[in-house]
């Protein structure tokens, strides 16, 4: 290929011809002394037969070396010993991702095959024809792997879905470096000032320290982020929210950090207003036809409610009775109130609301409240880029009702915005809990709301989950970005895994932390890229300001 | 009456045969047997040491025939084939075994005194003219297979010009290479007894990784030899006496010391490279880098298909043109 600097690529075989070679795929054979590894990028400069020169870029997709015209399994044993000559095949199979130009004619047998680096690898992967990109990710060699931006802004698409077994495939450190990425880089140009991003927090607190410098973060890492051409540091502009403990005082309830934590509650006339009944009732075998039903009347009426008197006053009143805090609800609602906002449902489905709202009231009741101080702490992901929502201590039915309400909110403030810009970006753990593919539920809804119509609103959703298998389809299949980390075996074998193909899935099975598989429309095979080390803490012995020795040494010693 | 087998595939007939001679009491003429013991002190040679060997090259060749034809010149008719050889060379020098000198010939030989110009078949195909004496219809056959021993000759004196190697050249020997005495010619099938019957109990006797002692071979049509029966493997039982036993052989040039001391390093270095019984047809006595060579020059000659494919298309094309010519 001309213009190809000759230090960016290295002869190392040809083409076979003792195997099918076809214009998408094609075995080389690697030449005495040269090394071809899987995920190596390779050209093939070739010529068609009237003359026109033709370039295969493709990916290694399988190595192997072999002794050649052996027949019996133990010669490799009289090879060893020297008895016996023997000549090894060693090669390469290439899953051919561009050609230039498009002529798909199958390359020449015999012609010279060369592992390319650096400008030519950009262009194997057709990432110089994308107007607007995002570095994702270092391959194993170093080079910078990129996503096309207009399929994470809406332009072309949206979402990216992340599976990966828990604790080995780094998914939310992935994400979270994507939104580093994307935040820290030009890739969103003016956009960037404005967009926003919320990051549920689920699992410990890995996720609460985005602001702080990572003290231990390896000359290594550094120099992975200098050459993805992103700063070393934390997230620049983060505000967290941790639900409001039980009591009288709104504090935060979080574990590990005090400081810089906003408290969250909603107050009953944003809880009415907002119609956020149906999260309490979020549990999928709560969705029952006759049931929803009447949470929907119910909704109803404290939806009018809330239009009522003072606006200003977090209390409401609905019945005649004037409600201050969840309890209070719960109260009215186990009496006569109740049958006539419904009064054609079966007495059974009532006793079954009451039932539920009950055991619901008593996980999640504490974080809507009446008192003077509620309507001052609600949750306002606008006045910071990155906005972390700690959910991580409620419990599953609190987990349930904060993460629907707050992904209501968003739709429908970007619903009324009416345009894509600017772009919010969800992040939010354990899709399979929210989304479940079997049963129904009104997170599910909107989650599915979010999967279909975000595009066009410029909401994308970055979901992880242990198992894409267990995921709505509708939500997985919306992704554009399709990541995996580490994968259980039986887990890579189902469909939802099919764009890896054969050799990628086996893989998965065996990567290591921070080593993640992507697919994206545009390359037609899946790239295995390493993403650096958070440059930001994720535990308080890596955030400077608090650094504890103790605690250092305690987790050596684990 | 004795029944034994012969381990041999019976495709490739026996490896141990008296050949037409009836084995007597009596010396057979032309062999010496008191080259290195006197005839009545023949027994097993077990030597514990012998020459110093830096490293081994084993020599082979393989040919076949592509094609059989008829030709006619000025109104004469004769006989002519197309074939191809190759020939090469293992090396083993106690660190590795690799493949050596490589090299493919393609003939053409014809029964006629005129010789046609070369054939250029293909771009690694040229098929050279040499006459055949013979008028027969075997006859160019012949004159491909001593084409090709004479290239066998050829690399194996070139290998042999290195003192510190030894070369162990497949079959009897075709040439003598005095100024070193490091060739030795490997019989593995063993069409002639030579020895009378007294003898010939000694290497029926023999065990394994020992040789009989030297005797001397000499013929009108070759040069003087010393040569020696070597048992590679024991036999199993129900064998064979003769099983395993391979015959070896080096130019008398090189001395009677230089033969026993070659002998001797035979004993140590052959039998770890026996055939393996069940695998090759041919076992013990094929050699695993001579097998291992035979399939490596199988390769490099290319498929025969195709060459036969090639060489009818070529003649098809010529005889066309004839005909289009004897139109015009």
């Amino acid at each position: 290929m001309q213009g190809l600097d000759l230090k960016e690529r290295e002869d190392v075989g040809v083409v076979l011809g003792s195997r099918d070679s076809a214009p998408l795929s094609f075995w080389v054979g690697v030449r005495a002394g040269a090394t071809v590894q899987l995920d190596d990028l390779i050209v093939v400069d070739t010529q068609t037969p009237d003359g026109r020169p033709i370039a295969y870029f493709g990916i290694v997709d399988e190595v192997a070396k072999r002794f050649e015209g052996q027949t019996y399994d133990t010669d490799a044993f009289l090879v060893a010993e020297n008895a016996l000559p023997a000549e090894v095949a060693y090669v390469a199979h290439v899953q051919v991702t561009r050609l230039e130009p498009e002529v798909f004619v199958p390359p020449h047998p015999g012609s010279t095959a060369a592992v390319v680096h650096g400008e030519a690898y950009q262009r194997a992967l057709s990432f110089d024809t994308m107007e607007r990109k995002a570095v994702i990710g270092i391959t194993r060699t170093g080079e910078a792997v990129y996503a096309n931006l207009e399929f994470l802004d809406g332009t072309r698409g949206a979402h990216a879905s992340i599976s990966g077994v828990s604790g080995v495939a780094t998914k939310t450190s992935y994400a979270t470096f994507l939104l580093y990425s994307l935040f820290h880089s030009d890739a969103l140009g003016a956009d960037a000032t404005n967009s926003k991003a919320i990051i549920f927090n689920v699992k410990g607190e890995d996720l609460l320290w985005l602001d702080q410098p990572n003290s231990k973060l390896s000359e290594e890492a550094r120099a992975q982020y200098e050459r993805l051409g992103l700063p070393v540091g934390p997230f620049r502009s983060v505000r967290l929210f941790a639900p409001a403990k039980r009591g009288d005082r709104i504090a935060p309830d979080t574990g590990g950090r005090f400081e810089g934590v906003d408290p969250y509650v909603w107050s009953l006339r944003q809880f009415a207003r907002e119609r956020l009944l149906r999260f309490a009732f979020a549990g999928a075998e709560d969705a029952r036809q006759q049931l929803s039903f009447v949470v929907t009347r119910v909704e109803r009426v404290l939806e009018k409610a809330a239009q009522e008197g003072n606006l200003q006053d977090p209390t409401i009143e609905v019945a005649g009775t004037r409600l201050h805090d969840f309890q209070e609800l719960t109260d009215l609602l186990d009496g006569g109130a109740l049958d006539q906002m419904a009064p054609n449902a079966a007495s059974g489905t009532l006793d079954a609301f009451r039932r539920r709202l009950h055991a619901a009231a008593h996980h999640m009741g504490h974080l809507v409240r009446g008192d003077e101080e509620a309507a001052k702490y609600p949750i306002d992901w606008r006045s910071s880029q990155v906005t972390v929502i700690d959910i991580h201590r409620l419990h599953a039915t609190a987990q349930l009702f904060v993460v629907g309400a707050i992904l209501k909110r968003a739709m429908e403030e970007k619903e009324a915005k009416g345009t894509s810009k600017p772009l919010q970006f969800i992040v939010l753990d354990e899709l399979n809990k929210y989304a479940p593919r079997q049963g129904w539920s009104p997170i599910q809804e909107t989650l599915l709301d979010i999967a279909e119509r975000g595009r066009s609103l410029g909401v994308s959703l970055f979901g992880a989950q242990q198992t894409a298998s267990e995921v709505e389809r509708r939500v997985v299949s919306n992704a554009a970005l399709r990541v995996v980390g580490r994968l259980d075996a039986a887990e890579a074998e189902r469909d939802e895994y099919r764009f890896l193909g054969r050799a990628t899935r086996t893989r998965a099975t065996v990567l290591q932390p921070g080593s993640m598989i992507v697919s994206q429309p545009e390359i037609p095979v899946p790239i295995l890229l390493r993403f650096p080390f958070p440059a930001w803490a994720t535990r308080a012995s890596e955030a400077d300001r608090d650094f504890d020795e103790d605690e250092l040494f305690s987790r050596m010693g684990e | 009456m004795k029944l034994r087998l012969d381990p041999w595939d019976a495709e490739y007939g026996a490896g141990f045969s008296g050949g037409d001679d009836v084995v007597g009491e009596e010396t057979p003429e032309g062999v010496d047997l008191e080259a290195e013991a006197p005839a009545g002190e023949w027994g097993p040679v077990e030597p514990s040491q012998g020459a110093e060997i830096g490293e081994v090259c084993f020599v082979d060749g393989v040919r076949r025939l592509e094609a059989r034809l008829s030709v006619e010149h000025g109104g004469v008719y004769g006989y002519g084939a197309m074939g191809s050889g190759a020939v090469g060379a293992v090396r083993l020098d106690g660190e590795t075994a690799v493949f050596e000198r490589l090299i493919v010939d393609r003939l053409l030989a014809v029964g006629l005194s005129e010789l046609p110009e070369p054939v250029k078949l293909a771009a690694a195909a040229t098929y050279r003219p040499i006459p055949a004496n013979d008028p027969t219809a075997d006859g160019p056959l012949q004159a491909i297979h001593n084409e090709m021993r004479k290239l066998e000759e050829r690399l194996g004196r070139e290998l042999a010009a290195a003192p510190e190697r030894l070369v162990v050249a497949d079959g009897p020997l075709t040439f003598a290479e005095p100024a070193h005495g490091n060739v030795v010619g490997y019989i593995k099938r063993v069409m002639r007894p030579y020895l009378p019957a007294a003898q010939l109990r000694v290497v029926a006797g023999l065990p394994s990784g020992a040789r009989s002692p030297l005797f001397g071979l000499r013929s009108s049509q070759r040069f003087e030899r010393l040569s020696w029966f070597l048992r590679l493997q024991a036999p199993r039982p129900g064998d064979s006496e003769f099983a395993g036993v391979v015959r070896l052989e080096v130019a008398a040039e090189a001395g009677a010391e230089r033969a026993r001391a070659l002998a001797d390093a035979c004993c140590a270095l052959l039998p770890p490279l026996s055939g393996r019984r069940g695998l090759d047809a041919r076992a013990p006595q094929n050699l695993l880098p001579i097998a291992a060579l035979e399939n490596r020059l199988r390769r490099q000659m290319g498929d025969q298909r195709i060459a036969r494919r090639r060489i009818e298309a070529w003649i098809s094309r010529e005889a066309g043109q004839a005909a289009f010519d004897a139109r015009a």
